[in-house]
């Protein structure tokens, strides 16, 4: 029997797209950015210079013809630089910015700068923690001597040697004196502000709180000069937005002392520093976060499961869950050193005790992530991990629509319109004949206008259907063997794969998701969406991935070793 | 509390003389009443506005649409008829039941659409809205905006302040912005975001309610009338602060990147204006027992699902003391994100799904109605009366403290407003709304009313677009045009007010 789905219904059926989270855009017509081939378009930079042919395009970019991308002289440090600008200033570990209203993101990113504004109750988070953490360091004596580095006891040149070494740290350039001789005022107050404590602690205190506040720190100033045209990044500037970028954090010694010997604005000497940074531990936060976003690793807090029928899971399996993609991702780009590739296809993960049972591993686990080699016929890198497979499901059942939009949307980076406003469609009620999850999805997505989308949408999700709602491999479904056959376009190419381990096999080697990952990576790093100015450095780095060798930590040091890296426009009406 | 009117004035005046004398340490703070200072009593009593929100709708189906099981049901509007006073009686066996002890003070407005109107009726959202109908709904529901893109790509944000942002602006003696409280927003997309500080920027959200009520104390003196013992210091910092702003804006700086600087320091610049203001009492509390639990530098408690409730509570706790306190005369709460509540599991152990998959009688891709119809229709009843409860007791929060005329309820426009009325089908047409307090006598209560139709949007569907509401509440509490007359119009829809819901 079949009754008539009246548009509330297709309404709520796309809303199950969204139940646990997933921004539901199915559109289930080809006005909703299929062609007539059904072949997926790729979504990404519709400009001009994006739209011409290869062969144009590479031309235009080898010709350094294709103009910059604009870009705000103020950009707010995005909440990962805060927390590390604070980090490597004061010697702490603390991550303030965990407190702090999230940014909202844009693309699946908080860091664009078109997003970080500051509100006033930003403007009172900052202010509390500048106050907290000048009182609390200056508290500390051994903080506070390695801060200070020189003598109480010599007075006014220790508070200068203080002031013009611990602020232009934390601006990130060399102070004017009259911004010396600014805190030296303040400095001085601090007998007439406070009634107790000692004079020169407490000027200390009143400077660290100060320089915590200023908009020198808190925002990164790019040259405004010349504002006709491109401007070319100083080598102050390079430093900065090295350390910013790479290590979400502030030059090291090396790194300030390269940009003031003037050491820090060909492509070649910015290349060694980057590959430099990129050996250090610090360059894993960067890395962390932009993969913490990249895998919409918050969508897991609200992964929900049916108590009754799944126990054993909890909020330690969500943690671990997301631990796991943390730690598989930084093995990659800096153990492995791998390619997008070798994300898509390492046969090996991180588990602990919470997780390990759900890749059918026995043996003594605890509290901690330790890698492990997975049954290579079974797992494939990232789409076959528990936790993007435990998200992209309901509560009990699988969702094939909903790891498959992922698949193609957010992994593929091919365009998916918004849903159809009114569409009449018919669901069946269970029967004998549609026993699998497949079964029923195919039988109300599979015809008509909504197979336009579903019949890309839902061929990864199919493949995936080899794992069950918390991510354990399973064979049959209701009592029904599985079928994990399906056919997708990759890189515009009908591809027949079977299962999991052929769908991560024929997505690791293809350009489309090379170029996906690219785009955001660059998106990450550029903190804004790609532009025509953009297109050349992507295409360069998509096409390395094609090579065998080429890896993560190489693409990092492209995009950061660009024209468009290194030059930029002034946005707006800058005067 | 005992049933029948919430305030025992004399016990409270009683009570209020014995924090005078200094006796009554070990109350509640909601009880220690404080000496208002001569300012304060000379001035006139301010009036505030509290907005709650819920996400997801509420148990209710007006019915008409073939192919729904089940036929029309509801279990959240009163079932006193459309047009008549409220009684103590008026929601006898509705799942907002508790709403009945404060029939007196409550009005519900009927036949209110969402504006701009939403998915299938009229001047509908940009396409491709962030989040699909739960986008939409979430950026307009306080702003009655459409959706701008922010960053590129699919429209992602409301197109203007919300009414909570300007009401702040214009009433707020200090910092211009509303308190916003969540409890765990699980999202920073367009479902993660209802109060908007402008076009494109959400308000900040506190999550944290240890947080929310330190940074309010280190705002704020100690006493009544007192001085903020970090007045001095705060001002030397920001005058070395506000020569680096004006100089970095001597800078060839774009209008946008002046405007950046010019909301983050003018609003340090407010809270200086604003820590010399005094409301009935200081801001502190007596016992901070179960708040400072939260006064951590991890996240682990406001993440963790189980501490949902207790949370919104400590959040309703911190929201009531900086009403009374003046510390800001706006508060917005918000319980969850679009799409993302937790599962209600602490009303018993039958709610094995989160209030969204319920309110689509649906878990699975395979469409709706794969959970028991019935059976979701009672589990969002039974989250409908937790909710209840929760309005309840932020209603009893506000009744606590006596303004000179009245309590602090009577003196504010408070308003409960759920994403959707019909969950299932992101229903927005009769919006399931609770209007609560009088604002000073300017509302009109009492009523479950039908507020005049003022645009077609269908053949067959003609409604109070609800930005009217928010036009009237805006009035209500204090909010005027710039010569003086009555502030016209909030957002998209239609002008004026609510005639009905005006005293």
């Amino acid at each position: 029997m079949r009754r008539a789905h009246t548009r509330y219904e297709m309404a709520a059926f796309i809303r199950t797209l969204s139940v646990i989270g997933i921004a539901a855009s199915c559109g289930c017509s080809g006005v909703f950015g299929l062609t007539d081939s059904k072949r997926p378009q790729q979504e990404g930079a519709s400009q001009n210079v994006a739209d011409l042919d290869p062969e144009q395009r590479a031309a235009l970019c080898a010709a350094g013809a294709v103009p910059l991308a604009k870009a705000p002289v103020l950009v707010r440090l995005s909440f990962v630089q805060y927390d590390g600008v604070i980090q490597d200033l004061l010697g702490i570990t603390d991550r303030p910015s965990l407190q702090f209203s999230p940014d909202p993101t844009v693309d699946g990113f908080s860091n664009y700068s078109a997003s970080l504004a500051v509100s006033p109750q930003l403007a009172r988070d900052f202010r509390t923690t500048a106050e907290n953490l000048a009182q609390s360091i200056t508290a500390d004596s051994a903080k506070l001597s390695a801060l200070l580095q020189c003598q109480p006891s010599a007075g006014v040149q220790c508070a200068t040697s203080f002031i013009n070494r611990f602020v232009a740290r934390a601006y990130r350039r060399p102070l004017a004196s009259q911004e010396t001789a600014n805190y030296l005022t303040l400095f001085n107050s601090a007998s007439s502000v406070f009634d107790s404590g000692d004079v020169f602690t407490n000027g200390v205190r009143l400077v660290i709180e100060a320089a915590l506040q200023s908009p020198s720190f808190l925002y990164r100033q790019a040259p405004a000069e010349g504002t006709s045209g491109v401007v070319t990044l100083t080598d102050v500037q390079v430093a900065e937005q090295l350390a910013l970028t790479l290590w979400s954090g502030l030059p090291d010694d090396t790194l300030s002392q390269a940009a003031s010997a003037s050491l820090l604005h060909t492509p070649e000497q910015v290349r060694a520093q980057v590959q430099r940074m990129l050996a250090s531990p610090k360059a894993r936060r960067t890395l962390s976060k932009f993969h913490d976003e990249m895998f919409n690793l918050s969508l897991y807090t609200s992964i929900q499961k049916d108590p009754t029928r799944f126990p054993d899971f909890s909020t330690a399996t969500i943690a671990a869950m997301q631990e796991e993609v943390r730690r598989f991702a930084e093995d990659i780009v800096f153990d492995t050193k791998g390619g997008v590739y070798d994300l898509f296809t390492a046969p090996f993960t991180y588990v602990n005790q919470e997780t390990a049972p759900l890749y059918g591993l026995s043996g003594d686990f605890g509290p901690e992530m330790v890698r492990v080699d997975l049954n290579a016929n079974e797992r494939a890198g990232i789409v076959t991990q528990t936790g993007f497979l435990a998200s992209h499901a309901h509560s009990r059942d699988t969702s094939p629509i909903l790891r498959g939009v992922y698949v193609f949307r957010d992994l593929l980076c091919n365009g998916l319109g918004a849903p159809p406003a009114d569409v009449v469609q018919t669901v069946p009620d269970a029967t004998a004949a549609l026993k699998t999850q497949r079964q029923r999805v195919q039988a109300i997505t599979g015809s008509g206008s909504c197979n336009a989308c579903h019949s890309n949408i839902n061929p990864p999700g199919f493949a995936l259907e080899a794992f069950d709602t918390l991510g354990r491999v399973q064979t049959t479904d209701n009592g029904e063997p599985i079928d994990t056959k399906v056919s997708m376009f990759i890189d515009g190419v009908a591809t027949e794969l079977n299962g999991p381990v052929e769908l991560a096999q024929a997505m690791g080697a293809s350009d489309q998701a090379a170029r996906c990952y690219t785009t955001k990576l660059a998106r990450f790093m550029l903190q804004r969406r790609e532009a025509d100015g953009d297109v050349c450095a992507i295409d360069d780095v998509s096409r390395g991935f094609a090579t065998p060798g080429y890896t993560i930590a190489d693409a990092l040091t492209a995009l950061s070793t660009t024209r468009a890296a290194l030059n930029y426009t002034p946005m707006g009406d800058a005067r | 509390m005992s049933h029948g009117r919430v305030n025992d004035r004399t016990l409270e005046r009683r009570r209020f003389l014995k924090a005078a004398g200094g006796i009554a340490l070990g109350l509640p703070f909601l009880e220690l009443f404080a000496p208002r200072s001569a300012k304060a009593a000379a001035a006139a009593t301010p009036k505030r506005l509290v907005t709650m929100v819920n996400f997801s709708g509420v148990n209710y189906y007006a019915g008409g649409d073939s192919g729904r099981p089940g036929g029309a049901y509801d279990t959240f509007f009163p079932k006193t008829a459309i047009g008549s006073a409220l009684t103590a009686q008026s929601w006898a066996g509705q799942g907002t039941e508790a709403l009945n002890r404060y029939f007196d003070k409550i009005s519900i407005p009927r036949n209110m659409v969402m504006s701009p109107g939403g998915f299938w009726y009229g001047d509908t959202q940009p396409g491709n809205t962030e989040g699909g109908d739960h986008g939409a709904a979430c950026i307009a529901l306080l702003s009655c905006q459409k959706g701008i893109a922010v960053g590129g790509g699919a429209p992602n944000r409301a197109g203007g302040m919300s009414f909570d942002t300007l009401a702040a602006s214009k009433i707020n003696p200090g910092v211009k912005q509303p308190l916003v409280l969540c409890v765990q927003p699980r999202r920073s997309d367009s479902l993660g975001y209802v109060s908007y500080a402008s076009a494109g920027t959400p308000s900040s959200q506190i999550v944290n309610p240890w947080n929310a009520y330190a940074t309010m104390v280190s705002s704020t003196p100690d006493a009544v009338g007192a001085v903020d013992r970090n007045a001095l210091r705060r001002r030397s910092v920001l005058d070395l602060v506000s020569s680096e702003v004006n100089a970095l804006k001597r800078a060839p700086l774009s209008q946008s990147d002046k405007q950046k600087l010019d909301m983050h320091y003018s609003a340090i610049r407010d809270f200086e204006n604003g820590s010399q203001q005094a409301g009935l009492i200081a801001c502190r509390m007596t016992d901070t027992a179960a708040l400072s639990r939260y006064n951590r530098s991890d996240t682990s408690l406001t993440d963790d699902a189980a501490n949902y409730p207790e949370i919104g509570k400590l959040h309703m706790d911190v929201l009531t003391l900086a009403l009374a306190c003046d510390y800001n005369r706006v508060a917005t709460l918000q319980w969850g994100s679009g799409t993302s509540e937790p599962t209600y599991n602490w009303i018993s152990s039958q709610h094995t799904y989160g209030h969204h998959p319920y309110s689509h009688h649906s878990a699975s891709d395979t469409g709706v109605g794969d959970l028991d119809t019935e059976a979701s229709k009672t589990r969002m009843r039974e989250i409908d009366t937790w909710h209840t409860a929760q309005f309840v007791y932020l209603l009893d929060s506000l009744s606590r403290y006596n303004d000179s005329n009245g309590t602090m309820l009577d003196n504010s426009a408070v308003l409960w407003l759920n994403e959707f009325s019909d969950g299932y089908a992101h229903g927005n047409i009769d919006m399931a709304a609770v209007v609560a307090g009088s604002a000073g006598g300017y509302l009109r209560t009492g009523r479950h009313f039908q507020s005049a139709s003022t645009r077609t949007y269908q053949s067959w569907l003609t409604a109070t677009p609800h930005n009217m509401l928010f036009t009237t509440l805006l009035n209500a509490v204090g909010v005027r045009a710039d010569n003086g007359s009555p502030y016209a119009q909030f957002g998209i829809g239609s002008a004026g007010e609510m005639s009905e819901l005006k005293a």
